[in-house]
């Protein structure tokens, strides 16, 4: 149902505006193709790098403090915790193909985390799906800045920052020698299953479900009664989730902005909404949320409740361009969103 | 999300403004706002026995999820009695417990289908006792095991799992969405609405004198078609304005005559679904049986087409998931629902025929060729294998595949 209002959104807002969408695919100038390769190989594949460097330093602390449990190297773990969660955000729009196939957002980032569990111990293979709740950054979070001794759980944290080291390396092995980055650039074309289709519906659907509900609208209350300080990202930590939310945010914004990109993409076809550029216009919404950001907490947990109504204005700036995006580029863009919302059953 | 919902808004008031009928009402027929009918100032209205049945069902498949039940704890739930007939207190529910009704004994029970037929109910009945079985015996062994093809276990859904068996179905969806055909729409369209049923003995000659049952405020023939009533509406939390809360009061025949009118191709199919149980019912107090049964076959064709809608929605869904490179894996919820509902379907009523839409021997031959493109069932289906299914359905109930699938 979702899918066909969505046409008719199109076919509705389609009346009222300059561009037709039956002849405004692709025009020769521009070239996805290019495109594509400027993603894989200057966005997504140095994101796998840069964030399986951190996921192996980290893994390297958590071996170490396993081995040598001291102030000292419990510090080291965390302040590795800290870089490759940071790290992971500006890995996380990009999980068409290897990632998604790894499911590493699944296995990496599922918060609120499973504390009884972890705390019992014990939880069996950390391959089942049922256990992704006891595995990633937020279990982590938990063990390293919400246990009294986290001492005690350091063949856990091992364990689990190894796995997290292992899941992106076998993903970035896909990318480059499992071949996937060529078929990758090859698939050029504008089928549901082209690669900038993927790629654009997978960027869309992490900037509506992780980084505007998981990040900012879930905690605020805007899905419950009430806000939920406690399913805020990084709450053990105290100090890291705005700054989660910031490198997600900005991961985003050099992705739509990168050249050749979606911003180009979007000029190249000469797209206005209200007589500006579509593409300046969501650049500005990217813009607004930072500055609605930047006089948060550290913490998102503890602006719910010192004052929400803060964090409930961050939200409202990135529904704005939830718009832009998933309707008026798609809608110039030619592209179908491929999800729906859940089931819910 | 709000975008969407306000133009859902303002097509279903097309829709609706589009599809008034001009109707044509018998001059002394008092249809209420509601569905409220009194006599002395009590109600007449009264379908405790479908709310049970429907508390207990949604208790039981939530039992399918819990790998410490045993199959004599799932069988005690679904009969509600133990093996030799003793009083069983299975339930959460304190008062599902107290009540005597049963899920099994009603299961392909009802007048129209079965009432010559009890050697096809008590195969029905073993299937349904089969999926218990087999979550038990197959699937609990493997509740913290991987699956793979040809071996039950979990499969990843987003951040959580689902259990499936070995050919990649789960028990509990099948269970569950053939129980609406099984229960909810055979008693309803079949049993209920019938005239066999609604005129049994001497009912209209005590409903036009208005005798009512001993103790009771309503007529023998104004108390069946209220149990029609229950099976769809019985859970909501205002049955009398159950529109309002609709597809939030129950997991089955409610929630799924929700979902299909939530799909523009169908908006209204809800209310009209209600005003015929309305417009049916006031017919009964005017004694016009005529009018009665042209509003019960309204019914019968609307949730018989309700189940087939869902069915292929579920099977293009399963089909784009394959056509879209995903793994076998990320298909098997939806096609398992699709499998259960195409069970559901041999208890469908085509109004016009008096006949199903798609008929048993039809409906086991289609899942069987669901689960018979490989060794391994849903692991090896293809996805013209789904959509050819999905063609037939549509066919048989005259439906648009696209109209289902959006």
């Amino acid at each position: 149902m979702i899918r066909f209002l969505l046409l008719l959104l199109v076919a509705v807002s389609a009346a009222g505006c300059e561009t037709d969408p039956g002849t405004s695919l692709a025009p020769a100038s521009f070239d996805r193709a290019a495109m594509l390769a400027h993603w894989a190989d200057d966005v997504i594949i140095p994101a796998f790098e840069d964030f399986t460097r951190d996921a192996d330093d980290l893994q390297a602390a958590a071996t170490s403090f396993e081995a040598t449990p001291t102030a000292e190297s419990l510090s080291e773990v965390r302040t590795a915790f800290a870089t490759a969660y940071l790290g992971w955000q500006r890995l996380s729009p990009f999980m068409t193909g290897p990632g998604e196939d790894h499911r590493l957002r699944e296995q990496l980032n599922i918060y609120p985390t499973n504390t009884a569990r972890l705390k019992a111990g014990n939880t069996g293979s950390l391959e089942l799906p049922s256990n992704t709740d006891v595995q990633g950054f937020p279990a982590l979070d938990f063990l390293l800045y919400g246990t009294e001794s986290p001492v005690e759980h350091r063949g856990t944290i091992a364990e689990l920052s190894r796995r997290i080291h292992g899941l992106s390396s076998a993903a970035l092995a896909d990318w480059t020698t499992g071949g996937y980055r060529d078929a990758y650039v090859a698939a050029s074309g504008n089928s549901a299953t082209a690669s900038v289709d993927r790629t654009v519906n997978d960027f869309i659907y992490w900037y509506e479900k992780y980084l505007r509900a998981g990040k900012v609208g879930i905690p605020a209350g805007v899905f419950s009664n009430g806000p939920r300080p406690e399913l805020a990202e990084a709450p053990y930590h105290g100090g890291l989730s705005k700054q989660l939310f910031l490198e997600g945010l900005s991961a985003g914004r050099d992705f739509f902005n990168g050249e050749p990109g979606l911003a180009d993409y979007l000029d190249a076809l000469s797209v206005e909404r209200e007589g500006q550029a579509l593409s300046a216009r969501i650049q500005s919404g990217f813009i607004a949320a930072a500055d609605r950001a930047s006089g948060l907490d550290a913490d998102v947990a503890t602006q719910v409740t010192t004052n929400n109504t803060e964090l409930l204005q961050l939200y409202d700036a990135l529904q704005a361009n939830v718009i832009l995006l998933k309707v008026d580029m798609l809608q110039a863009l030619g592209i179908n969103v491929d999800y729906v919302d859940a089931d819910g059953d | 999300m709000t975008r969407n919902a306000l133009l859902f808004f303002c097509l279903a008031a097309l829709f609706l403004t589009g599809c008034q009928e001009d109707e044509n009402p018998t001059p002394e027929l008092e249809v209420p706002e509601t569905y409220s009918f009194t006599r002395d100032g009590a109600s007449t209205v009264s379908f405790s026995g479908q709310s049970t049945r429907i508390a207990m069902a949604e208790e039981l498949v939530d039992a399918f999820q819990d790998p410490a039940n045993t199959t004599a704890e799932l069988n005690a739930m679904f009969r509600n009695e133990g093996p030799n007939g003793e009083d069983v207190a299975p339930f959460a529910s304190a008062d599902l417990n107290a009540a005597t009704k049963s899920i099994r004994s009603k299961v392909a029970a009802s007048y129209d289908y079965f009432f010559a037929d009890a050697t096809t109910s008590a195969v029905i009945r073993d299937e349904f006792d089969g999926w218990i079985e087999a979550q038990v015996n197959e699937v609990f062994p493997r509740w913290n095991e991987l699956a793979s093809a040809g071996v039950a276990g979990q499969i990843p859904n987003g951040s959580s799992a689902r259990y499936v068996s070995a050919q990649g179905l789960e028990y509990n969806q099948v269970f569950a969405k053939s129980l609406i055909g099984a229960l909810m729409l055979d008693q309803t369209v079949n049993n209920y609405l019938s005239p066999q049923v609604l005129d049994e003995a001497d009912n209209r000659a005590t409903n036009d004198a208005g005798t009512l049952e001993d103790g009771k405020t309503y007529t023998t023939m104004e108390h069946k078609w209220d149990e029609a009533y229950g099976y769809v509406f019985g859970a909501a939390d205002n049955p009398a304005e159950p529109l309002l809360t609709l597809g939030d009061d129950d997991s089955f025949l409610n929630e799924y005559l929700d979902r299909v009118n939530d799909d523009p191709d169908y908006a209204g199919i809800a209310q009209d679904v209600f005003d015929a149980f309305k417009r049916g019912r006031a017919a009964i107090v005017a004694g016009d049986y005529a009018e009665r049964d042209a509003q019960a076959a309204i019914i019968k064709e609307k949730l018989s087409k309700v189940l087939a809608v869902r069915t292929i929605f579920y099977l293009v869904r399963g089909a784009e998931s394959l056509e879209g490179g995903n793994a076998p894996t990320a298909a098997f919820h939806a096609l398992s629902e699709a499998y259960g509902f195409l069970y559901a379907l041999q208890f469908s009523r085509n109004p016009a025929t008096g006949a199903p839409y798609l008929n048993r021997e039809e409906v086991r031959e289609l899942q069987e060729d669901l689960l018979s493109d490989g060794a391994n069932g849903l692991w090896d289906v293809t996805p013209a294998t789904i959509r050819d299914q999905a063609s037939t359905i549509a066919t048989a109930f005259g439906l648009s595949v696209d109209q289902a699938a959006d």
